[in-house]
């Protein structure tokens, strides 16, 4: 099997780690949240067991195991963490909501003002999720 | 201290118009949030061309002032321009 190769003269070569940044950055906050979730819930260790603990308390949980689980908006919106945010903690989850997890098969190349805007608001809003874990 | 519960089928209506006033003919969308909370998405012209801090505080300041200490109903925007779709 012949190793990839690296052509610097391909289109987008230049730039193309960027939205690989920009994806990986986003899921940082996803999983983020979801670790969050977990540590809400007693004596579970696992989301499937967050998400099936909260169900059987009767509240309208939809399946964060599922698509549903690249959801940055919902994902926060089944968490205290939405009350109280401050004024950068809510522009930066306000960036970091156009994440998409797609991003990981996106052929177009992101600038780096783009780029960096995402990674800082995904490092403000992991750094805040993490000291309340 | 308990955390302050809002009745989002009361709220968001009232974050719709006070946002309407900025942006009279565009896509507005909102989706309930914890206890209440509106979560916002504006798609918009007016953001076309603006960085993400730019679309941020474009919308935050219109909602800051139509709806003063009330915004914190709000908890978080998302603002699209026309040239991102």
């Amino acid at each position: 099997m012949q190793p990839p190769s690296i052509d610097a003269g391909e289109a987008g070569s230049s730039t193309r780690h960027l939205r690989g940044a920009m994806y990986l950055a986003g899921y940082g906050v996803e999983c983020s949240l979801k670790v969050y979730i977990i540590s809400r819930v007693t004596d579970c260790t696992r989301l499937s067991e967050a998400r099936d603990a909260l169900i059987s308390r009767g509240l309208p949980i939809r399946d964060i195991c599922g698509a549903t689980g690249h959801n940055l908006a919902y994902l926060l919106s089944i968490t205290d963490l939405e009350v109280g945010m401050d004024e950068t903690r809510q522009q930066a989850m306000g960036i970091c909501n156009k994440w998409k997890s797609t991003w990981r098969y996106h052929a177009l190349p992101a600038s780096a003002e783009e780029a960096k805007s995402l990674v800082t608001a995904c490092r403000i809003v992991v750094d805040w999720i993490t000291s309340r874990v | 201290m308990a955390a302050v519960a809002f009745d989002y089928d009361k709220e968001a209506p009232r974050v719709v118009k006070a946002l309407r006033k900025a942006f009279p003919r565009d896509t507005i969308d909102t989706k309930r949030g914890y206890l209440g909370r509106v979560q916002v998405t504006v798609v918009s012209s007016v953001l076309n061309g603006k960085t993400e801090a730019e679309k941020q505080s474009y919308v935050w300041d219109v909602l800051r002032s139509n709806l003063g200490e009330e915004s914190q109903v709000v908890s978080i925007v998302t603002p699209y321009g026309t040239d991102e779709l």
